[in-house]
């Protein structure tokens, strides 16, 4: 992270992420005119550009919308989670490159302003077959435009993570819009039964993993603990919690982190400052609790970053009696310093 | 996360579980029958013999031919130039309503600038009236009447 706004040096993983998304894109693009030239030769490049730009889009907003699903359920995805703004402000040239050509190719040739005609020229708005379907995508570009020019995290802090993460929750109605602008535009006019094969098969496989891991996290939610004893919560056996890793519980409200670190364990607010982080899910790194999302960084005996930042997590008390881990749920205030429990304490 | 969002995820995708595949659906029982996406000619299509009609506008020139024999008839759309509007689909009016297009009968689909032909129903040679129509906007361009 870097504590004043400033663009941070591309490490080697960042730069060979971004590679791989410019050339892979280039050559979906590059395969998708080759194609067509060949096959139907008759289409012009404005129409190959805008279908190409607008499939390869809806590609990359499906898998930026599994990533989140996906590094719940596997970490081997946690480095796609680290980078995905990257494919979202990719996402958002594509779909914008579509839009301006489409408003270009199918508006800008009358005498009416091309935005005015994109919402008068075609007013079926109760007719599902006739519906203006170019209105929909539209109003998902707008949706991907905002989240594209506020995914920096400067916009994050001015903004307040609840009100950024709300913004980017828009994503959801952007992601039903585009399904719709898909299916009353192109499938009604490509209406090869393998497109709407694909859009369904691209929902499922989206809706599918949101709803698996939303339950799963409902299921951790919902865990029962034997009732507490002078405050504290028998949680877990010691030998259960691995050297600079956490285990996570749900005793009351929130989670609670309790890692191991150094022969001792720790407990903090399991929810990153940054973007809601879980983490629990990370591990220790020189010393901090670092969150498996984006890297931020708390001293697990505090829950402070370490200078100069300044986010800070809520701490709690943690116990062993014998090889038992016993948790206290109340939390003490941000940044507060608890001393750890030690392990061979006996 | 915490656990209020979280929630409030779960009932997004629980709503777009039931939303989504309803759109799709319902977009594809609308799915016209006829389907302009595949009726752009082949690029060898040869114009017939015989020219029986003609309406020649600013943009285009527009042919009913037939062959020799009188077997077969074709509609030859010559564009001078490109189309204003880029995705224009030529219909026979079957009916004199042109409120509910696709009820006509889908001729073919105009695009850039060059010369079209389209075969018709070999009863086409009387009562022809022709309508080019805007599918993007939904509406009609112009009407041919031979």
């Amino acid at each position: 992270m870097s504590a004043s706004y400033q663009a941070i040096g591309w490490n080697r993983q960042k730069k060979r992420y971004d590679w791989f998304i410019a050339g892979f894109c280039a050559l979906y693009l590059s395969i998708f005119i080759v194609l067509t030239a060949i096959f139907n030769s008759q289409y012009t490049f404005e129409t190959v550009l805008i279908r190409s730009t607008s499939t390869l889009a809806i590609l990359i907003l499906h898998v930026i919308l599994c990533i989140g699903p996906l590094s719940r359920l596997n970490s081997k995805f946690l480095p796609l989670l680290y980078n995905r703004r990257h494919l979202g402000v990719t996402m958002f040239f594509l779909a914008a490159i579509h839009g301006t050509f489409s408003i270009i190719h199918f508006h800008a040739l009358g005498d009416v302003n091309p935005f005015v005609s994109l919402f008068t020229s075609n007013t079926n708005y109760n007719s599902l077959h006739g519906f203006p379907f170019q209105a929909l995508g539209f109003f998902a570009l707008i949706i991907f435009f905002l989240m594209a020019i506020t995914s920096h995290d400067f916009w994050l802090h001015n903004l307040s993570p609840k009100v950024w993460k709300t913004l980017h929750m828009f994503v959801y109605l952007a992601y039903f819009l585009v399904i719709m602008h898909v299916m009353l535009g192109a499938i009604q006019y490509e209406s090869h039964p393998v497109f709407v094969i694909m859009i369904a098969m691209g929902a499922i496989t989206v809706i599918s993993l949101h709803l698996i891991t939303g339950l799963k996290e409902v299921k951790k939610d919902n865990a029962r603990f034997d009732p507490a004893k002078n405050g504290f919560v028998s949680v877990c056996d010691i030998n259960e919690i691995e050297e600079s890793r956490a285990k996570i519980f749900c005793i009351d409200k929130e989670r609670i982190a309790v890692y191991r670190f150094e022969n001792s364990l720790y407990a903090i607010h399991n929810v990153c400052k940054h973007q809601g982080g879980p983490l629990g899910e990370g591990k220790i790194i020189d010393g901090c609790i670092t969150c498996p999302w984006h890297g931020y960084q708390y001293l697990p005996n505090n829950g402070q970053s370490p200078p100069p930042f300044k986010e800070k997590v809520s701490t709690y008390d943690v116990m062993v009696e014998g090889t038992k881990v016993w948790l206290n749920p109340s939390p003490f205030p941000e940044g507060t310093e608890r001393p750890g429990a030690l392990i061979n304490n006996k | 996360m915490v656990k209020q969002l979280r929630k409030r995820h779960l009932q997004v995708w629980a709503v777009l579980l039931l939303l989504i595949p309803c759109a799709i659906i319902a977009g594809w029982l609308v799915i016209p029958n006829q389907q302009p996406g595949n009726l752009l000619q082949p690029q060898e299509s040869t114009a017939l013999q015989v020219i029986l009609k003609s309406v020649q506008k600013e943009n285009y020139i527009v042919n009913l031919r037939t062959n020799n024999d009188r077997s077969a008839s074709q509609l030859e759309w010559i564009n001078k130039s490109a189309l204003t509007s880029p995705s224009a689909l030529i219909y026979k009016l079957t009916n004199t309503s042109t409120k509910d297009i696709s009820s006509n009968d889908l001729i073919g689909r105009i695009d850039v600038k060059g010369t079209y032909h389209f075969p018709l129903k070999n009863d086409s040679a009387v009562n022809n009236k022709f309508v080019l129509y805007d599918i993007i906007h939904q509406q009609v361009i112009d009407t041919i009447n031979f």
